[in-house]
């Protein structure tokens, strides 16, 4: 029930996006209250209109746009969105396009979309863990790296599941087709 | 592009901790064990969703102010 978006294409976009936009908020790139009505719609599992993702996510869509030209399809095709933040979001993170090419490791990670496994259940906050982000700090192991994340499209997830996370939300469970 | 801005922890009581931006210092609510004052963080409604080495904090602020 509360799935009622599977398959849509602008959810399919915006359950990734969304976890960014409070950056986009705290750089003054969106303001407040556009900020509450995206956020609002995220929580009703709700995808704002074509035109208002494009304008807030316009990085984004750039990328899109190329990789859905380059396939020669629309790039509001459900296959090229799912392709866009299963790989090529990252591989472009990876390939350091912009600001991306100066960002330190660990904040190019917040960025990256992981399969992170859930170590602990606190009320709707999770403690996941997963590979470490690569980041530079001798005083401690960086084998693994630990993020806290809103459970928010991830209700049912337990310790032990996996869940793909990006920036402070898990956004689906992994394996569970 | 949509860099987090990271902030340094620099009172913590219990799990309610504030931190400084800067500009401005904020309250929020902290989950990772062993997160000390003076370290880096990034926060995300309201809650510290990771801890970032300060080299990398320090290079990651200079690049979100030299970037505008």
């Amino acid at each position: 029930m509360s799935f009622r978006k599977e398959n849509n294409v602008e959810w399919e976009f915006f359950k990734y996006a969304f976890p960014c936009s409070q950056v986009l908020l705290q750089q003054g790139k969106i303001i407040k209250e556009e900020y509450e009505d995206l956020k609002m719609k995220f929580l009703d599992c709700e995808a704002p209109e074509r035109e208002i993702l494009e304008r807030v996510f316009s990085a984004a869509f750039v990328r899109i746009k190329k990789l859905a030209s380059e396939q020669n399809k629309d790039y509001w095709d459900l296959g090229i969105i799912k392709e866009y933040w299963e790989n090529y979001h990252n591989k472009i993170i990876d390939e350091g396009e912009g600001i991306y090419g100066k960002a330190p490791e660990s904040f190019k990670d917040l960025c990256k979309i992981h399969e992170a496994e859930v170590v602990e259940r606190k009320g709707n906050m999770l403690i996941v863990r997963y590979s470490g982000d690569g980041s530079r700090d001798e005083d401690r192991s960086r084998d693994e790296t630990e993020r806290v994340i809103f459970d928010t499209l991830v209700k049912d997830a337990k310790v032990g599941d996996k869940v793909k996370i990006h920036y402070g939300y898990g956004v689906e469970m992994v394996g569970l087709e | 592009m949509c860099l987090a801005i990271p902030g340094k922890v620099i009172e913590m009581n219990g799990e309610d901790i504030i931190v400084d931006y800067g500009a401005e210092k904020r309250n929020v609510k902290n989950l990772f064990d062993g997160l000390k004052v003076g370290e880096y963080v990034v926060v995300s409604g309201g809650f510290v969703i990771k801890k970032v080495p300060e080299k990398e904090a320090l290079e990651a602020i200079e690049l979100i102010t030299n970037s505008d």
